[in-house]
């Protein structure tokens, strides 16, 4: 007999990254956004997370990487219950947030300033850093890009180059929020194959259904409360 | 010039600035003219452009220059329409007129052509505050998303039949786009420090590269540059 010790969602062999258990959050008191919410990403997964506008999608990922408490819940991210600042840490190291908006995400004068701003922060030299960074620009296909100026940038390789410094931080997971929006068909595609090809679970949200078609394998739709 | 150091162009702009703020005979300052066009010249700097920028400046000394003459009392110059302008009212607008274009031309070519991340170490370099670097960068980094946003906004209220007259609504509008675009940018800047939290920011920057040494070609501007000031402050007040 063959015992599975997996994931109750999913039902394989798999290990739970990412849980959140009755969690609730509201940003004005007396009317949450979220209540009551469970959800598990494991292992390998690609879950698109939909719901009407405002039904707290973004919400959910800012409560996973702690950028938001919530009013009540648990959340644990790869095995350890997390509720202060400091439990988060790590897990923003090990799960990339991808923002809606990449000029949010793109701080830097130049785009290999920004790149190698994660592998830094995880207190890598400036010479490796420079190579998760040149890995990571190269995964998403902008190698030569890194001595251009940020914000001269188109929308789509502004898109692509947020991406490139979530990678180079090489997290376990991606949390993309909206990743295609705004972007024309040529980069949409450009983008799911670079998504196609990454091994990382993943959170995305997107109203783009031929863009989850080609990714996702499970779907969570959001009840609004 | 491109391979001069950051360090040595950040310095050789603030003694020019220095020296030729200093100055006050025209001739110097004629001849301190001619080498701001120089090092612009070294710089390689964009002709009409910098023609441009020097022009936005000299917009706002304007008026000073042109009222100088007739507010400075000293020996007649010219006259007209009842008002009389002195010899020495000329002679301080045109020192004014040199004075700014000369600095502002030195501080194009020696800072303001390098790319940003070299002006930052250059700071860095010379042991200035690590935050005040970060503000200086995040503001050049930033000041196109805000005018795009302005821009934006400009676009949205031109859309619905807007017009700048002198009247209430219009003030009144452009009040409401001003408050909109800090609101915006308050927002924005929540956003980006979410951001920065999340790829392992906690309040301290990482530190960049140490600087690299000064090369021989550094030395030989260096020289060069103390020997024209020391020829200019001998001239002066020699």
């Amino acid at each position: 007999m063959v015992v599975f010790l997996g994931c109750a969602v999913c039902g394989g062999v798999a290990m739970g990254l990412i849980k959140l258990t009755a969690v609730s959050f509201s940003y004005i008191p007396d009317k949450p956004v979220i209540s009551g919410l469970d959800f598990e990403l494991c292992n390998a997964e690609r879950i698109a997370l939909s719901g009407a506008n405002g039904a707290g999608k973004s919400t959910i990922l800012k409560i996973m990487v702690g950028l938001l408490q919530p009013d009540g819940g648990v959340v644990e991210a790869f095995g350890r219950v997390r509720t202060k600042e400091r439990d988060f840490y790590e897990v923003r190291s090990r799960a990339g947030l991808l923002f809606q908006d990449a000029d949010d995400q793109l701080f830097s004068p130049t785009v290999i300033e920004d790149v190698r701003f994660g592998p830094l922060n995880q207190g890598l030299s400036q010479t490796n850093a420079d190579i998760k960074a040149h890995q990571a620009l190269q995964i998403v296909g902008l190698s030569g890009f890194e001595d251009r100026v940020a914000h001269k940038l188109s929308g789509g390789e502004k898109r692509l180059v947020a991406l490139a410094t979530v990678l180079a931080m090489e997290p376990e997971v991606l949390l993309l929020d909206e990743p295609t929006a705004g972007l024309d068909n040529k980069t949409m595609a450009r983008l799911v194959g670079i998504l196609e090809d990454l091994p990382q679970a993943m959170v995305i949200i997107s109203h783009d259904q031929n863009f989850l078609k080609k990714l996702v394998t499970r779907r969570v739709n959001l009840v609004p409360t | 010039m491109k391979g001069v150091d950051g360090r040595v162009r950040i310095i050789a702009a603030v003694l020019f600035a220095v020296v030729t703020t200093a100055c006050s005979r025209l001739d110097i300052l004629t001849a301190i003219m001619f080498s701001a066009v120089l090092l612009a010249w070294f710089a390689r700097l964009p002709v009409v452009e910098t023609i441009k920028k020097l022009l936005s400046m000299d917009g706002f000394i304007l008026i000073l220059i042109a009222t100088l003459p007739f507010t400075t009392t000293g020996t007649h110059w010219f006259g007209f329409s009842g008002f009389t302008a002195s010899v020495e009212g000329g002679q301080l607008a045109m020192e004014i007129f040199l004075t700014a274009n000369a600095c502002m031309l030195s501080f194009l070519a020696l800072v303001a052509a390098m790319p940003h991340p070299a002006i930052a170490s250059g700071l860095r370099g010379l042991g200035c505050s690590k935050n005040l670097i970060q503000i200086l960068l995040l503001t050049i980094r930033y000041i196109e998303t805000l005018r795009l946003e302005y821009q934006r906004l400009r676009t949205a209220m031109q859309a619905r039949g807007f017009q700048p007259r002198n009247n209430l609504h219009t003030w009144r509008s452009y009040g409401y786009l001003a408050g909109m675009l800090i609101v915006r940018s308050l927002d924005r800047a929540d956003r980006v420090l979410a951001a920065m939290k999340c790829r392992g920011f906690r309040g301290s920057f990482p530190t960049v590269a140490e600087d690299a040494k000064l090369t021989k070609a550094d030395y030989v501007f260096l020289w060069w540059f103390f020997l024209a000031v020391l020829f200019v402050v001998v001239w002066q007040w020699g």
